[in-house]
């Protein structure tokens, strides 16, 4: 066997491999994705809000601080 | 009538000044010859001296440091020196060991690497005087080691955003406060009613200020009471430090949750104020998951070309919206007066800061899980680190 026809063989089977992986892997990836990128969003919006709470806290006592 | 109102407040007021109630001061200890150098300044404070005793609770498996101890408490027949031949309950189990032979009606306590001022006691046995639901009194905590390297301006700049932006504030806003383990004061008639310290916890302080509020009682923050102690200087000791508090606090909270939001005595702000206070650790879990799942979420990305510019656009996005936790620290750092070291604390929170926030998740997994947590002596003035293990 060639080394060309090795070469068309292994482009056949990853031609392949992306015509499954179109048709079914990337329809469950697309669902991770989303599961992912909400898990994120949300974990974001807990830890900004924590965030903000710790600024709120700190410029408090600063002030507190600048006052006294 | 203001005549009478006038003298009844400068009467008070009187009573509170000459108010000197017997006071014993516990250091608890295992294997620190340091406790020495704390009982030392005990021994000083411009309190009556005939109006307080001091305890030293010696855990110490090291006969060096037990006869060292001993030499000392010989010297000074102020001192007392009790020992168990055990190490059972750890911390809690040696305070409650004491607890029983404790005569006084305030209880002061220090863990061996803190130096009190002389005048320390008779101001923190003060606001025990103006109201008798307080129940206890913590002074802020000072480091006299901060800027002794990385691992000690971190450990310290932890500390100071809890005793200089935290506790402050909530004090300030709802007379709430917690007790932090050392340089505090407690009322033993309400410890020994409440059934003293939670044998075998480590972080009994959180755990018995909760049990306070859960019980209607009141603990004062001394802002202006500072007390110098030391802080870890070693990597190994500030992550297991930082483990063990995450996982007091968190088991602390677990175990009492439920109790203070259903309770009628506390209200709906002082409960989102005592949530706020024992969620400092939530911030590493929620970095920590943002991390995972961000990741997670590109790599399940449609493939397609990087745009570099979204990305680093959406990172700056998403540092600026969690880095409220590094303006405390930086405000927390100022207001110490270490506005010097502020590079030294940002260039250690970005190297040593990710290790402690990895062991700060262990913690609050195995508190979640209900593992048992490992009990590490830290390393405190040439002290010995020592390890044993949680099977409480």
């Amino acid at each position: 066997m060639g080394i060309y026809e090795v070469l068309a063989q292994s482009r056949q089977a990853t031609d392949a491999f992306f015509v499954q992986y179109n048709s079914m892997g990337r329809p469950i990836l697309d669902v991770l994705h989303n599961i992912f990128e909400g898990a994120f969003n949300i974990l974001l919006a807990v830890a900004f809000a924590l965030s903000l709470a710790y600024i709120i806290m700190s410029i408090s006592v600063l002030l507190q601080h600048w006052h006294t | 009538m203001s005549i009478s109102v006038l003298l009844q407040k400068q009467r008070k007021r009187g009573n509170e000044a000459s108010w000197t109630p017997y006071v014993t001061v516990q250091i608890p200890t295992m294997n620190e010859a340091v406790a020495l150098r704390c009982a030392e300044k005990c021994l000083e404070f411009d309190y009556p001296k005939d109006m307080y005793e001091i305890i030293i609770g010696d855990d110490s498996s090291n006969p060096d440091v037990s006869r060292q101890i001993d030499e000392f408490a010989a010297q000074h027949p102020k001192i007392r020196v009790l020992r168990r031949g055990t190490n059972s309950g750890y911390k809690s189990g040696n305070l409650n060991n004491m607890l029983k032979h404790s005569r006084g009606e305030i209880i002061v306590l220090f863990d061996s690497d803190f130096l009190p001022s002389a005048d320390f006691l008779k101001r923190v046995v003060e606001p025990f005087a103006k109201d008798e639901k307080t129940a206890g009194v913590q002074a802020r905590w000072k480091f006299t080691n901060a800027e002794q390297n990385l691992v000690s301006v971190l450990g310290s700049t932890i500390v100071e955003v809890f005793h200089r932006i935290t506790l402050p504030f909530v004090f300030k806003r709802r007379r709430i406060s917690f007790l932090c383990g050392s340089a505090e004061a407690v009322r033993k008639d309400v410890l020994a009613k409440m059934g003293g310290w939670d044998h075998g916890n480590l972080t009994e302080d959180i755990e018995y200020s909760l049990r306070l509020m859960k019980s209607g009682y009141r603990i004062e923050y001394l802002e202006d009471l500072e007390c110098d102690s030391e802080v870890p200087y070693k990597p190994k000791d500030l992550y297991r430090q930082q483990m063990r508090w995450a996982y007091g606090v968190v088991s602390s909270y677990k175990k009492h949750a439920k109790d203070i939001y259903s309770s009628k005595k506390i209200g709906i702000e002082d409960k989102a104020y005592i949530s706020l206070v024992c969620s400092g650790y939530l911030m590493t879990i929620l970095l920590a998951g943002l991390f995972i799942t961000g990741a997670l979420s590109i790599v399940t990305h449609r493939p397609e070309p990087i745009d570099f510019g979204k990305f680093f656009i959406y990172t700056a996005r998403n540092i600026a919206l969690t880095c409220g936790l590094m303006v405390a620290s930086l405000i927390a750092v100022a207001k110490a007066k270490k506005a010097s070291q502020t590079i030294k604390m940002l260039a250690a929170s970005f190297s040593y800061g990710l290790i402690v926030a990895y062991h700060v998740n262990i913690g609050i997994y195995k508190a979640l899980l209900n593992r048992p947590m490992k009990w590490y002596m830290l390393s405190k003035g040439g002290g010995s680190s020592q390890t044993k293990t949680n099977t409480a």
